[in-house]
C-alpha cells in the first residue's frame, strides 16, 4: 500500500510539474497560461512535498518540506481564485493591484508557516506511517482562509457559467467538475480533518488532484 | 492637574472630536464614496483613539484584552481605510470594484482572528493606575507592525507619486493630506509601531501617539469641507 501510494503521488506530482513547464513555455503572454503553470506547478510541489514527508523520519529537512507543503496549498487556491476571475474571460477590469491583493495573504501565511509554529506545531512521522500534523493555534484560520478562496472561486466559476453558452459553458463545466473532484478531498481530508484530529493518509487526496490539473490542462491545450 | 489626567482628557476630547466628525460624513454623504471613506476613516481613527485612552493605565484583565485587540483591529482598518482614501481621491486612480475592497480588508479579518482568538499578535500587557503600560508581543507581533508601516508607506508614497499628475485645487488638495497624513500619523507609527520592535527597552507613554491623530483627520475633512 505505501509503495503504491508513494509511487502514484510522485507520478501525479511529476505530471502536474511537466504541465507547469507547458504552461510556461507557451503561454505567448496569455494570463490564463500564466497562471495555470503557476497552479500546476504548486500543485505539482504540494503533491511531490506530501510524498516527501510521508513514510519518512522526522528531520530538519522534513519540517521545511512541511512548511513548503502548506505554503503551496495556499498559493494554490490564492491561484485557483486568480484563475476563475479571468477564466475563460475577465468579469472585471482586472488591473495590477487585484493581484496584489489577491496574492498578499499568500505572504501574510508564508512569514507565519516558514518562522513560527503557529500553523504547524508539530508533526508525527516514521517509516511506518504517513504522518500527521499537530495543528499550532493559527492551523484553523489557515484553513478558513483557504476553504474562503476555495470556495469563492467556485462561486465566481459556477456564476460565469450560468451567464455563458456553448463552449465556454463546457470549459467552464469541465473545470468545477475537476477542481470539486480534486479540492474537495484535499479540503476534506488534508485540512478539516487535520482540525478534527480525523487521522487519513494525507496521500489518498493529494492523488486527486490529478483530476483539476488533467481537466483545466485538457481544455487549454484543445483551446 | 497631572500628566496622567491631561494626556487622557486630551485623547478622549480627540477621539470624540472624530466621531462627531464621522457621524457628520456618513449624514452628509449623498453617495460620495469619498465622503463614505472619509467616514469609515474618522470613524476607524476616533475608536482606536478612544480605546487606546480606556486600554492605558489599565492591569491586566480578560476584558482589557479584548480592548486591546480592539485597538489593533481598529488601528488596521483606519490604516488601509487611509490607503483606500489616497486611491480615491481626488479621482479614482483606477476602477474601483467590489473585488478590490473585499481583498483589500481581507487582511483585516486574518489578522482580527488573529488578534481575537490567538494571543500570537499580543500576549499580555501591563500597567497600572499610575503606569500607562506596554504591550508585551506574541510571535506575529513583529509582522502585524511590519505589515502596517508597510501599508502606511504604501499610502505616503502613492500619494507623492499622485502629486506629479495633479494640478490646481487637486494638487493642492493632496499636498495638505500628504502632509497632515505625515505629521498626525509618523507619531504614532513611531511610538506604536516602530519602537516595540527596534528599541523595547524605550519608554515613551503611547498616548503621544494617539493624539496627533487629529491633524490627519482635520487635514482631511478641511479638504472634504471647502471643496
Amino acid at each position: 500500500m505505501k509503495f503504491i501510494l508513494l509511487t502514484l503521488t510522485y507520478l501525479v506530482g511529476a505530471g502536474e510539474l511537466i504541465l507547469a513547464i507547458y504552461f510556461w513555455a507557451t503561454h505567448s503572454k496569455s494570463e490564463i497560461r500564466k497562471v495555470m503553470a503557476l497552479l500546476a506547478s504548486s500543485t505539482g510541489i504540494w503533491v511531490i512535498c506530501n510524498g516527501l514527508t510521508a513514510y519518512t523520519n522526522p528531520s530538519t529537512m522534513v519540517s521545511f518540506f512541511v512548511s513548503l507543503l502548506y505554503v503551496a496549498a495556499t498559493i494554490i487556491v490564492a491561484g485557483l481564485f486568480h484563475f476563475s476571475i479571468i477564466f475563460p474571460y475577465k468579469i472585471i477590469n482586472f488591473d495590477r493591484f487585484h493581484r496584489y491583493l489577491i496574492y498578499l495573504p499568500v505572504l501574510i501565511f508564508s512569514y507565519i508557516i516558514f518562522f513560527t509554529d503557529e500553523v504547524v506545531n508539530n508533526f508525527s512521522v516514521a517509516p511506518d506511517n504517513p504522518g500527521y500534523i499537530q495543528p499550532g493555534k493559527l492551523h484553523a484560520l489557515l484553513i478558513v482562509v483557504i476553504s474562503i478562496y476555495f470556495f469563492s472561486a467556485i462561486t465566481i466559476l459556477y456564476k460565469k457559467m450560468l451567464r455563458a453558452d456553448g463552449n465556454n459553458k463546457r470549459n467552464i463545466l469541465l473545470t468545477i467538475s475537476g477542481v470539486l473532484l480534486g479540492g474537495i478531498p484535499a479540503i476534506a481530508l488534508n485540512s478539516w480533518a487535520v482540525i478534527y484530529n480525523i487521522q487519513i493518509n494525507p496521500l489518498i487526496a493529494v492523488i486527486f488532484s490529478v483530476f483539476w490539473v488533467g481537466t483545466t490542462s485538457y481544455i487549454l491545450i484543445k483551446r | 492637574m497631572d500628566t496622567k489626567t491631561i494626556l487622557l482628557t486630551l485623547t478622549y476630547l480627540v477621539g470624540a472630536g472624530e466621531l462627531i466628525l464621522a457621524i457628520y460624513f456618513w449624514a452628509t454623504h449623498s453617495k460620495s464614496e469619498i465622503r463614505k471613506v472619509i467616514a469609515l476613516l474618522a470613524f476607524s481613527t476616533g475608536i482606536w483613539v478612544v480605546l487606546s485612552a480606556a486600554t492605558s493605565y489599565i492591569s491586566y484583565s480578560s476584558f482589557g484584552y479584548l480592548l486591546m485587540a480592539l485597538v489593533y483591529i481598529f488601528g488596521l482598518i483606519l490604516i488601509t481605510t487611509l490607503l483606500y482614501l489616497i486611491l480615491i481621491m481626488p479621482f479614482p486612480l483606477l476602477k474601483f470594484d467590489k473585488i478590490h475592497k473585499l481583498l483589500m480588508y481581507f487582511p483585516v479579518l486574518i489578522f482580527g482572528f488573529m488578534l481575537i482568538y490567538s494571543k500570537t499578535i499580543i500576549e499580555s500587557f501591563t500597567g497600572s493606575a499610575t503606569l500607562v503600560g506596554k504591550i508585551i508581543g506574541g510571535p506575529l507581533y513583529g509582522l502585524y507592525n511590519f505589515y502596517l508601516v508597510l501599508i502606511f508607506l504604501t499610502s505616503v508614497v502613492l500619494a507623492f507619486a499622485r502629486i506629479k499628475k495633479l494640478d490646481g485645487i487637486h494638487k493642492r488638495n493632496m499636498v495638505i493630506l500628504i502632509w497632515s497624513v505625515i505629521l498626525g500619523g509618523t507619531p504614532a507609527i513611531i511610538l506604536y509601531l516602530i519602537f516595540p520592535i527596534v528599541a523595547p527597552s524605550i519608554n515613551i507613554n503611547d498616548l503621544i501617539g494617539v493624539i496627533p491623530s487629529f491633524i490627519w483627520v482635520g487635514g482631511v475633512t478641511y479638504i472634504a469641507l471647502k471643496k
